[in-house]
């Protein structure tokens, strides 16, 4: 039997909740996947969290998209999870890692909450999860497109230590201010990725100390 | 009237978005350096340099200004 690619292999590993010193990180089926769409839709949406603006919406609308646009996991290339607090138990955004060939790896993350209460959860989460993806699934090159407004995905990329290859010119319409705006590509791989794994090991933090 | 320097006025921003004394914020802070410099904390200070220049951030100068020094940098080239 052909043996399928590396990443369209199907692993248990992939399915593990993971525990982070404040979060919980539950993978999710396509139903999950379905359920951010309709929370996004419902609350707001991705472009709504990034520039702060009202879009009507609907369930239907919702629905629309997630069939047309979302890349909905399938706990084989694509995997989401939702990243619940420990201390009350509330849902307070998703990470979605993609699998891709050569060992590449791309990432999304939406938090639904943005205050006080949630500092920190964001880099907490995305750097437990890469760990995670590197040591089970042997990911060596993660890649992520950002906004160049979004200021703080922009400081949460640099913060994990990955370095800016390029930037992606009129790549998105901001509705706020009605102008074209550009993106940024990071990527964290050979020696940077290395490193973050040796600086993000929480078991050499805790015997550091 | 004393002018404050581009490097003045950059821990003078730093120091209001992570609310650390402006004494503690050294010259040499950056992202990762300083603990209280976190995403939400980058956000005011962006949005605040943004409008002290009076115009929107270019792509690079969003990438560097991940250091005292080179806010300090874009606010002395508005003034020079």
């Amino acid at each position: 039997m052909k043996e399928r690619p590396w990443h369209r292999t199907k692993r248990p590993e992939y399915r593990e909740t993971i525990e982070t010193t404040h979060l919980r990180l539950v993978p999710q089926t396509w139903l999950g996947g379905l359920q951010l769409k309709l929370k996004l839709g419902k609350d707001r949406t991705a472009r709504e969290l990034m520039y702060g603006q009202n879009y009507k919406t609907s369930a239907w609308r919702t629905f629309r998209r997630y069939l047309l646009q979302h890349q909905a996991p399938n706990g084989c290339s694509r995997h989401t999870h939702a990243i619940i607090n420990k201390a009350d138990g509330a849902l307070i955004g998703y990470h979605q890692i993609g699998l891709h060939n050569h060992r590449k790896s791309t990432l999304t993350i939406v938090m639904l909450r943005r205050d006080e209460s949630v500092r920190g959860f964001a880099k907490e989460a995305r750097t437990a999860l890469l760990r995670h993806f590197v040591t089970v699934a042997g990911v060596e090159i993660f890649v992520g497109e950002v906004n160049t407004r979004n200021f703080a995905s922009v400081q949460l990329y640099n913060q994990l230590g990955f370095q800016r290859a390029g930037v992606w010119h009129n790549m998105d319409f901001d509705p706020k201010s009605g102008r074209v705006r550009d993106s940024f590509v990071f990527e964290l791989r050979g020696e940077a990725l290395e490193t973050f794994m040796k600086t993000s090991d929480p078991q050499a933090a805790s015997e550091g100390q | 009237m004393t002018v404050s320097t581009g490097l003045e006025q950059a821990i003078a921003l730093v120091s209001k978005a992570t609310n650390v004394p402006a004494d503690s914020v050294g010259v040499d802070a950056a992202v990762g350096a300083l603990e209280a410099w976190d995403s939400v904390a980058h956000v005011h200070i962006m949005l605040a340099l943004e409008e002290r220049i009076g115009r929107d951030l270019t792509a690079d100068e969003i990438a560097d200004c991940m250091t005292v020094e080179a806010i300090a940098s874009v606010l002395d080239a508005v003034t020079a």
